[in-house]
């Protein structure tokens, strides 16, 4: 227990520093935010000095003011919860916007890369267990130059021949935009339609990483004397296999796994790029470049605390699964 | 970044560290042995001829690297035309005179390829050696000196880890000149901590051992017991940890290229990606323009990886391929 | 406990030979070995590493891995209800995957020599026994296995609540024991032990022995026990047989064996330790270290190390035959062969050679 607080107050000092350091990120870069936030309002229409006065104390303080100042103001801020205002999507606030566009890579990314994991993990199963033959011999090739593939360009290729050539699935857009969004089958199957290519993509390209360490960790595994003895009680094959050696085998993923996504709210730019799939990877590009502080920053809070959450949920989950690490290891 | 997490997949040195002393892949070649003792090029050139045929793996791996290699080395001795130079042959597919065709601005792909080569590798290998060279450090120290240190740098690798590469790379993009010493040091600046992690796990678990103890006993200095001591039982980690940093900065310089954060006047496979993207190649059915690039990408890792199997091979015997003699009644690998 | 089973055959193992790899580089681990185990009896395998012994233990239980095969030999089991019926006897090494599942544990099972190994660690130690009783007896309801879980870890003296435990958390003897609970779960016919004591210290593995025997005659079990500490065999089985090189060089009786050791390797192994009682002696030992199996010495493999080798020795194998036309102790020894030898040599002659061989050995 106390490790486990010990480890909570390491993350939640970690969380804070990379706050810190998002924080000033976009600051560095160089151009006068007022200029480009006046800029942008602008085009909403006139704006009186007492709504640029008002703005600015919204989302995050005079900028005018010493960055010191700005920095703790925009803590006092999070602390309350609120996020500000963004300027790129003036008025809506930046809760609001990522709350609308994260869904999407939410859903997306998730269920992908879970799939990617499910899915090469037990194929590292078996290809273990079969060792040698054919079939194991052949997807261990392919694993490995999947393994270096560049996900644009697989993507790209995909887009090309899946979609523009044979015309198999659709490759822009989350969803048919003639449709309304909203909970009714017309809307769901469009975007289940439209979330086939990029999902795929996304699993072709990841699945070799965890078929690979899966493959490599179970055949060590399958030499240990526990999974000798599991054979001799007369155990089922499959008991052996999953009881005994997967479950042993898998701990290695686990961290991986958990940390990939926690990366998933990140959101996957070049899958938004290529398939012009709604999510929050371009908004925040844009916001960045946009000078647009408020929203990077929202965005940018959100994939810390998501990532460094995971290693936290990965700490605990390995403690359930491996009963050895529950032990303090005195280094 | 966007691409697939570091998967560690050279789980072997990690798991059979724990149990036994993984084979150090660098014990023939480095000082400490007897061996010290054979003369000349020849012995080493003997050992590393050793080592590379021991493995089909490695055999095939490294021919497939150096095979790259080599044309980056000297392929653009052969290649005689300026691969920038805009010709009025616009998105010809492959003919003999233009051997991979041409782009959308005339420029020859083929040539573009050979010379992209070269700097695709160079700063993909050198990437991964600083990176290599800070989680190594890093790693090493942490897990050796304990304590407040190894909070303090771990707490460092934490926030490193959750740092998002590409933020930074439009930050650092920004801020200084669009170059590939940027794209690098963006991509080398966020790639460091996985590294960290495996070697700190690795150094804690050595730490504990007998050898160590005995150094420590004997009165060795603390940088020297963690760089001759321990880290040469590390060096085959080191080095599969290299190799897969390698791909992983490949992927990522190539990516965040593919994303035009890249020197647009250096021919490189990431560049040549952007210009084929930005000019629709697929969408004008140029894909010798667009595939030949991503494929090199993908051979050169797979080249790399090839190497990393074939290294863990070598490391963990239990990994090796399975020789079945030919009476074998039972027939599964567990009997 | 006399049933009308005791004393039957139970195993008999004839002519196995076992190899690692094939061809010429073959390694021979198990020499055409043939031994015989009945009900109730407690079979000691001693020897050296690299004698064979455990290999041939999972030979006879057909654990082996490649590169390990078996060449030669059949391993037949007389199962009661094999008998009743009248049906033939199986041979183990040529059951079907599918009868092998049913075969293992219920009728043989096995506790391996380290039990932190051998235990899944994630798995609690009631899951383990658990596990087996729901693979093999399917009729058995949640609560009857766990009721059965208990009552063997109280079998071997380890207390209910650890049914929870994970292997970690249990002390080393502990573990070992919990290894020999699981062994018991189906009440084998034949246990075998890979040298369950050696990473145990003496108290523990005093207790440990205490157990196997008491259980060895409650349930009329036949234990096939492996070990190199010849010095337990001889309080603790009722035959013993012995191995060198993966040949059988001895089989007795303990109390034979005790009285009058035949093989000068046997003498040599057990005049290794010295004894509480009885008049003091030199401790010899055994001159030179066990052959490397790739390279066995021509015709009798001890013959650079024995102190009697002879000419015969270095050309033909000796077979295992009895000792003497009134003795059913066996040895594969020239020394014991009328054709070669008029008669053996006593156990005076023989402690007096092996002194002078040892002495002789401090000189050089």
């Amino acid at each position: 227990m106390r490790r486990l607080l010990r480890r909570l107050g390491l993350y939640l000092l970690a969380i804070w520093a990379a706050v810190t350091i998002n924080f000033f990120l976009p600051r560095l870069a160089p151009g006068n935010p007022a200029e480009a936030a006046l800029m942008r309002l602008e085009q909403h229409g006139t704006v009186t000095p007492a709504t640029l006065k008002a703005l600015e104390i919204e989302f995050g303080g005079d900028t005018s003011d010493p960055l010191l100042l700005q920095y703790l103001k925009y803590l006092n801020n999070l602390l309350h919860g609120n996020l500000g205002v963004s300027t790129t999507y003036f008025p809506s606030s930046v809760g609001d916007i990522i709350n609308q566009n994260i869904r999407w890579t939410l859903v997306l990314l998730s269920l992908s890369v879970l799939l990617s994991f499910v899915l090469g993990s037990l194929i590292g199963v078996f290809m273990a267990w079969r060792r040698g033959s054919a079939l194991d011999t052949i997807l261990s090739s392919l694993m490995t130059f999947l393994y270096s593939i560049l996900f644009p360009w697989l993507a790209l290729m995909a887009v090309y021949f899946l979609g523009f050539q044979l015309r198999w699935f659709p490759f822009a857009d989350g969803y048919d935009t003639t449709l309304t969004q909203g909970w009714n089958l017309d809307f769901i199957a469009s975007a289940a339609y439209h979330a086939v290519l990029p999902a795929l993509t996304i699993v072709v390209s990841t699945i070799a990483g965890w078929m690979l360490t899966m493959r490599n960790s179970m055949i060590t595994t399958l030499s240990e004397d526990y999974v000798l003895m599991a054979r001799a009680k007369g155990l089922t094959s499959r008991r052996v296999i999953f009881a005994y050696a997967a479950r042993n085998a898998i701990l290695p993923s686990v961290t991986g796994f958990a940390i990939a996504l926690g990366t998933v709210v990140g959101g996957q730019l070049l899958v938004e790029i290529v398939f012009n799939y709604p999510g929050i990877g371009f908004s925040l590009v844009q916001a960045i470049q946009g000078q647009d502080y408020a929203l990077a920053d929202g965005i940018l809070l959100l994939v810390i605390v998501a990532t460094v959450f995971m290693n936290f949920v990965v700490d605990l989950l390995y403690g359930v699964l491996d009963p050895r690490t529950r032990q303090e290891r005195s280094a | 970044m966007s691409q697939s997490p570091n998967v560690p997949v050279s789980t072997a040195h990690v798991e059979s560290g724990a149990s036994a002393p993984p084979a150090p892949l660098g014990g023939p070649l480095l000082g400490r042995s007897s061996q010290r003792e054979r003369r000349g090029v020849a012995a080493i050139a003997a050992g590393i001829w050793g080592l590379i045929t021991l493995n089909r793996k490695v055999m095939s791996g490294f021919a497939i690297v150096g095979f790259f290699t080599l044309v980056a080395l000297l392929g653009p001795l052969f290649i005689h035309q300026n691969p920038l130079k805009y010709t009025s042959t616009l998105l010809a597919p492959p003919s003999s005179a233009h051997w991979l065709g041409t782009n959308q601005g005339g420029q020859d792909v083929f040539a573009q390829l050979v010379i992209g080569t070269r700097s695709s590798l160079f700063w993909a290998m050198l990437t991964g050696l600083i990176v290599v060279g800070i989680s190594m450090t890093i790693g090493l120290v942490s897990g050796y000196v304990g304590g407040v240190v190894d909070d303090a740098l771990s707490l460092l690798t934490n926030v490193f880890l959750v740092i998002p590469a590409l933020p930074l790379a439009i930050v650092a993009v920004q801020l200084f000149a669009r170059t590939t010493l940027t794209i690098v040091l963006v991509v080398a600046l966020t790639n460091w901590p996985w590294g960290a992690r495996v070697l700190r796990a690795q150094t804690l678990s050595m730490r504990s051992r007998e050898f160590v103890t005995a150094a420590r006993a004997g009165g060795e200095r603390t940088v020297r017991v963690i760089f001759f001591e321990i880290f040469p039982n590390e060096v085959s980690i080191v080095a599969a940890s290299f190799i897969t940093t390698t791909i992983q900065v490949l992927l990522a310089v190539a990516g965040l290229e593919f994303l035009g954060f890249g020197d647009s006047k250096l021919v490189s496979w990431g560049n040549m990606l952007y210009g084929a993207y930005n000019g629709s190649a697929l969408f004008q059915g140029a894909w010798w323009w667009f595939a030949p690039p991503g494929i090199c990408i993908a051979l050169f890792g797979s080249g790399l990886a090839l190497l990393n199997f074939g290294i863990d091979e070598i490391a963990d015997p239990r990994l090796r391929p399975v020789r079945r003699p030919r009476r074998l009644p039972f027939k599964k690998a567990v009997a | 406990m006399a049933t009308e089973w005791a004393g039957r055959l139970l195993l008999d193992i004839q002519h196995l030979s076992v190899d690692y790899g094939v061809g010429m580089d073959a390694v021979h681990a198990v020499d055409d070995v043939s031994l015989s185990l009945r009900r109730g009896e407690v079979l000691g395998l001693a020897g050296e590493s690299g004698s064979g012994k455990s290999t041939l233990a999972y030979a006879v239980s057909r654990l082996l891995r490649p590169p390990a095969t078996v060449t030669g030999g059949r391993v037949l089991y007389h199962s009661r209800a094999n008998e009743r019926a009248g049906g033939e006897n199986v041979d183990i090494l040529g059951l079907s995957e599918g009868e092998l599942r049913l075969f293992r544990w219920d009728q043989l099972a096995i506790v391996f020599q380290s039990a932190m190994n051998s235990l899944n660690p994630v798995l609690t130690i009631g899951a383990q026994i658990d596990d087996v009783l729901r693979a093999h007896r399917s009729e058995m309801t949640a609560a009857e296995r766990k009721l059965r879980a208990v009552e063997l870890l109280r079998l071997v003296g380890i207390s209910a609540d650890r049914v929870h435990s994970f292997p970690l958390e249990l002390s080393g003897g502990m573990r070992q024991r919990a290894g020999i609970a699981i062994a018991m779960a189906l009440s084998p016919d034949i246990i075998i032990m890979d040298e369950p004591t050696t990473a145990l210290d003496v108290v523990v593995q005093r207790e440990i022995l205490i157990e196997l025997l008491r259980l060895r005659h409650d349930l009329e079990l036949s234990v096939i026990f492996i070990t190199h500490d010849l010095s337990l065999l001889l309080e603790l089985a009722d035959t013993i047989a012995i191995m060198y090189a993966g040949r059988l060089v001895e089989l007795a009786t303990r109390r034979e064996l005790y009285r009058q050791p035949r093989h000068p390797y046997s003498y040599g192994l057990i005049n290794s330790f010295p004894s509480l009682r009885g008049p003091r002696r030199k401790v010899t030992g055994i001159p030179g270290s066990p052959p490397d199996l790739r390279q066995v010495p021509s015709g009798c493999a001890f013959h650079p190390r024995c102190p009697f080798a002879f000419d015969v020795c270095e050309r033909v194998v000796p077979t295992l035959m009895p000792a003497a036309s009134d003795q059913p102790q066996q040895v594969a020894c020239h020394l014991y062969d009328p054709a070669h030898m008029p008669a053996p040599p006593t156990l005076a002659e023989m402690a007096a050679r092996f002194e002078a061989a040892s002495a002789g050995k401090a000189v050089s």
